[in-house]
């Protein structure tokens, strides 16, 4: 349903005097991937590797600087005008931070009520009864439309920005870390309401999350991002049980346990040296070379392809030596 | 005709609130006749505004501010009911009783040519305050809008619309204004342009400078999401939120100004004889100092008055307006 | 819990007095943190961890804040009970802090070293005047060995290249290391006591983990003893010996490290294993109902509106902490029935 080709975002940056482009910031350098109708893909990495900007383009909060963007046949990443409003219909955002993310001087009711009213949805009469029925859904009480995003929790406000972003019935919901900024209990909460409101409608997920666990109870399929190019694609058992990049399993190693059954489902802790490259100044070579345990020569020269290894994607040289 | 005025007003009052974000009171609502309102429990809409106002109700030093305007608002619309002697603000002369110090009859004495200073004063308040809430209406006015449009749309947009700005900033207002009324007729229309013209950039750099921090926002990326367009983004999602600053710097700024038209009327451009303004009787007193007080003293007390009632106001409601964010 | 220990918290009580009433955020906290140990405090937002931990520094605005009872111990002396002289003395010699948001605590304007030098020059003396402070910019012997002790600060917390570091500003570093920096501040005047308020959130998460490392490392070689707070029991596991769980204002279990994640007890601290993301097996639906009104708290166990095992007498009265086996106390009657079967 979804799939992305080469996808890239370059941000210029300026500087001196006259403001002249002085480099390019590659936040996203080459990213591709597939999402089949109804499944939930797992945008996974650090700052810097540009899951959220993929996000961004995906509902064109960004315009792609190059690359194919194609939803159910039509290359979006170009549209314009008309077709793009369209195109917002059928693809929407939850945020992650609910605070910045809900106008604090708005009311719940128009915040909720704004994507009916801008494309025109129903009649004016049935969008109010449209918007109750989103509140119930996300189960929040029917009063909270007349109050303002302050008078609410983290987990409240998430909810009122999952109601703006399903109330039209898009097709594709990015989800930009929507756990991020709460609580571990709210988080259980506000994960599992996705997952029912994704079976309910239909939904196509691309879920965007450093957190690896949680990752692991909602997506059909990873995508480890780093600096702005795919590290390993493959579906999520897959991923957990065989991870094959050494960045999978660094970050696998890291993942905080409560248990030691957990723990002993997980790689032995690597302790990843160094800092994350900036995205200006990106390494020749394998981008991952820098803090690597197991880099070689090879590496830092050569930028290794995406290998295809069977449902099972892995951009490393030691793979494909290996294999 | 005054009923149809009424009801602009009211629903000017009632536009106004909503856009800013504050909950209205459902009564109001209700006299706004055609306008597609969406019907709710009024139980919750009553809730936040009995929050705000019970917060702004709770610092004593406001709601002395805002009974010290309602005061003299009333005081001035009311001038010909309640003014004992309301012919002397209008052309009546009465020499044989001039310069009385304060009496029962006169409490505040009388001038050089026998007219009630307080009659006067209270007319006096209807020209100070209403072109000094006519200029900030439209500095507002003037401002806001080329500040949103500065704001958002940026780029050589925003640098002519600023740099324009500080040309004007730089002007004092006093040299403008005496400019203007020398060149023009020394009356309070050109006054008030004047002070307008020299007054405006500020309130454009405020919310141009609002508008680029609230830019950046979630919440604005979230309405470009949702597919609306930059106009409507600008007035249904940017203007809520620059509502507050611009009213508080409203409402502070119109005791400047009432201190400003004041020395321009003591200067003698603005408004002309017999009509009363509180500059004008002070300069008109003055060469009565010290022995015959009542005459200068009187109309600089309601200055005084004035412009700490609109002070502690605006003060009282950027605090309201502040708690209610940081809630 | 004898007095031998470094810091000994008894019946902390703290209220804050707002618009909207007074709320009581803390509620007959108990705790104690032993020399040489990393204890975690954890708790989910709101229940009150990081205002105990500023409690304790001193630094909790008195204004709205009140502590309306208790004692905090600190090898065995008051200091609540500290005149604010003796306790600025105090928290610069022994105290150590370490933030959440390093950028927060970093002044953009001045050098690491500039920033450094003074944490440390000043550390602990109250009432600097500022002839004094200029004065020290000339006194050269001095600054050249604090320089020298600040290198070697940053190559303890594994900076690579600590002569850059110090002549850079804030700006110009990334998170991971501007919070390393503030490490080596915190350890630069060998404090006994360090508090360390969710370091690692607001970081990636490989780089997150250096620093817990880090920190770690640093503080068993020195035997500083360390109070950590975090929302995240994952990493309390990790890296503490002891650890509290909060909620709502006070203590409701605590246990050594392994015993605590062996044998949970208490009902929320069960909800909230339960609600962490587990590599393994389905996400729950985390724990019923949002944490209570703090103007307004329920009668006697501040849990029980979402405890799926309250039972009337929870309404009543709120259940002290009880030991129920060796260094594991719980605050709740289903284990107090217990014991009194026992």
């Amino acid at each position: 349903m979804l799939r992305v080709l080469d996808l890239k975002k370059y941000f210029p940056m300026t500087g001196g005097l006259l403001k002249r482009k002085i480099g390019e910031v590659k936040a996203v350098d080459g990213v591709s991937f597939d999402v089949m109708k109804s499944d939930t893909l797992a945008l996974v990495g650090e700052s810097g590797s540009g899951k959220t900007t993929v996000g961004k383009m995906l509902v064109r909060i960004l315009k792609p600087t190059s690359g194919s963007i194609f939803f159910a046949n039509e290359d979006i990443a170009k549209h314009e005008g008309d077709s793009l409003k369209n195109y917002r219909r059928m693809a929407q955002m939850v945020f992650q931070d609910p605070t910045s993310s809900l106008n604090p001087r708005r009311k719940i009711l128009d915040i909720v009520i704004d994507p009916l009213n801008v494309h025109k949805i129903g009649l004016k009469s049935e969008r109010y009864e449209m918007v109750t029925r989103m509140m119930d859904r996300v189960e929040l009480p029917r009063d909270f439309l007349y109050r303002y995003p302050h008078s609410l929790s983290g987990g409240q406000k998430q909810r009122v920005g999952i109601a703006r972003a399903v109330i039209m019935n898009p097709a594709l919901v990015v989800l930009d870390e929507p756990t991020a900024s709460l609580d571990v209990s709210v988080q259980a909460n506000i994960v599992s309401l996705l997952k029912e409101i994704q079976k309910e409608y239909g939904l196509t997920y691309v879920f965007i999350s450093h957190n690896l666990s949680l990752v692991r109870n909602i997506a059909d399929w990873v995508t480890v991002m780093y600096l702005g190019r795919a590290m390993e694609m493959a579906p999520t058992e897959e991923l957990f049980t065989k991870p094959m990049h050494p960045y999978t399993i660094a970050l696998l190693s890291v993942v905080p346990t409560v248990s030691e059954e957990e723990e002993k489902l997980l790689p032995e802790r690597v302790r990843l040296e160094g800092e994350i490259p900036s995205s200006v100044r990106i390494p020749k070579g394998c981008r991952f070379a820098s803090r690597c345990p197991k880099a070689h020569e090879r590496c830092s020269s050569d930028e290794p392809p995406l290998a295809d290894l069977g449902a099972h994607f892995v951009r490393c040289h030691q793979i494909e030596e290996g294999a | 005709m005054v009923q149809r005025s009424l009801q602009l007003r009211r629903y000017m009052t009632a536009s106004f609130f909503r856009l800013a974000g504050i909950p209205i009171r459902g009564t109001i609502k209700k006299s706004l006749r055609g306008i597609s309102v969406l019907e709710g429990p009024q139980k919750y809409r009553l809730e936040g505004w009995k929050r705000a106002t019970s917060r702004f109700r709770r610092n004593p030093l406001s709601t002395t501010g805002l009974v010290i305007v309602i005061g003299l608002v009333l005081m001035g619309l009311l001038a010909d009911y309640i003014a004992p002697y309301p012919m002397d603000a209008k052309g009546r002369v009465d020499f044989i009783n001039k310069l009385l110090p304060p009496s029962l009859e006169h409490p505040f004495g009388t001038d050089e040519a026998g007219r009630d200073v307080l009659s006067r004063i209270m007319f006096g308040a209807r020209i100070d305050i209403s072109s000094a809430v006519t200029v900030q209406l439209l500095v507002t006015f003037v401002g806001v809008v080329l500040g949103m449009v500065a704001g958002y749309v940026g780029g050589k947009t925003n640098v002519i619309i600023m740099r324009t700005a500080d040309v004007f900033i730089t002007i004092p207002p006093l040299v403008l204004a005496l400019a203007a009324t020398t060149a023009f007729t020394p009356d309070i229309t050109t006054a008030i342009l004047a002070v307008t013209i020299a007054w405006w950039p500020w309130y454009a750099r405020l919310v141009q400078s609002v508008v680029l921090s609230v830019k950046e926002e979630q919440f604005i990326e979230a309405s470009r999401a949702i597919g609306k367009s930059p106009l409507s983004i600008v007035f249904g999602d940017i203007f809520p939120n620059i509502v507050s600053v611009v009213t508080v710097k409203f409402t502070l700024d119109i005791g400047f100004v009432i201190l400003f038209m004041a020395s321009l009327s003591f200067l003698g451009l603005g408004v002309q004889p017999p009509t009363p303004a509180w500059g004008t009787m002070i300069s008109e007193g003055k060469s009565y100092l010290p022995e015959r007080w009542w005459m200068s003293a009187f109309p600089g007390i309601f200055i005084l008055l004035a412009v700490i009632g609109f002070s502690l106001l605006g003060d009282g409601l950027r605090d309201a307006f502040d708690v209610q964010l940081e809630e | 819990m004898n007095t031998s220990n470094l810091l000994t918290i008894r019946d902390l009580t703290i209220d804050f007095t707002t618009y909207d009433g007074t709320a009581r955020v803390v509620d007959d906290l108990d705790l104690y943190v032993d020399r040489g140990e990393i204890v975690s405090l954890v708790g989910e937002s709101g229940c009150g961890k990081t205002v105990t931990a500023k409690a304790v520094l001193g630094i909790l605005p008195m204004p709205p804040g009140k502590i309306a009872e208790g004692e905090i111990l600190f090898r065995g002396q008051d200091l609540l009970k500290t005149k604010d002289k003796d306790l600025q003395v105090l928290r610069g010699k022994e105290f150590g802090f370490v933030p959440q948001d390093p950028m927060t605590f970093l002044n953009p304007i001045f050098t690491i070293e500039t920033q450094m030098f003074d944490m440390y020059t000043f550390r602990g003396s109250p009432d600097v005047d500022p002839l004094q402070y200029l004065r020290s910019f000339r006194d050269s012997r001095r600054r050249a060995d604090t320089v020298q002790r600040a290198l070697e600060m940053l190559r303890r917390v594994n900076i690579p290249d600590p002569d850059r570091v110090l002549r850079s500003y804030p700006v110009e570093l990334s998170g991971g290391m501007r919070q390393r920096v503030l490490i080596a501040m915190a350890l630069m005047s060998r404090p006994s006591f360090i508090i360390a308020d969710e370091p690692a959130t607001a970081l990636d998460v490989s780089i997150g983990e250096q620093i817990n490392e880090v920190l770690e490392t640093r503080v068993r070689e020195e035997g500083i003893s360390v109070l950590y707070i975090t929302h995240d029991l994952g990493v309390a596991r990790r890296l503490s010996d002891r650890i509290y769980v909060m909620y709502a204002g006070h203590i409701v279990e605590t246990a050594s490290t392994q015993e605590l994640f062996k044998e949970p007890k208490h009902p929320y601290t069960l909800g909230l294993l339960k609600s962490v993301p587990k590599i393994y097996g389905e996400i729950s639906r985390g724990i019923e109902g949002v944490i209570p009104d703090y103007y307004n708290p329920p009668p006697g166990c501040r849990f029980h509106p979402r405890c799926p095992h309250a039972m009337p007498v929870c309404r009543r009265e709120r259940p002290a902490l009880r030991e129920i086996r060796a260094g594991h106390r719980v605050a709740c009657y289903l284990y107090s029935e217990e014991k009194k079967n026992e």
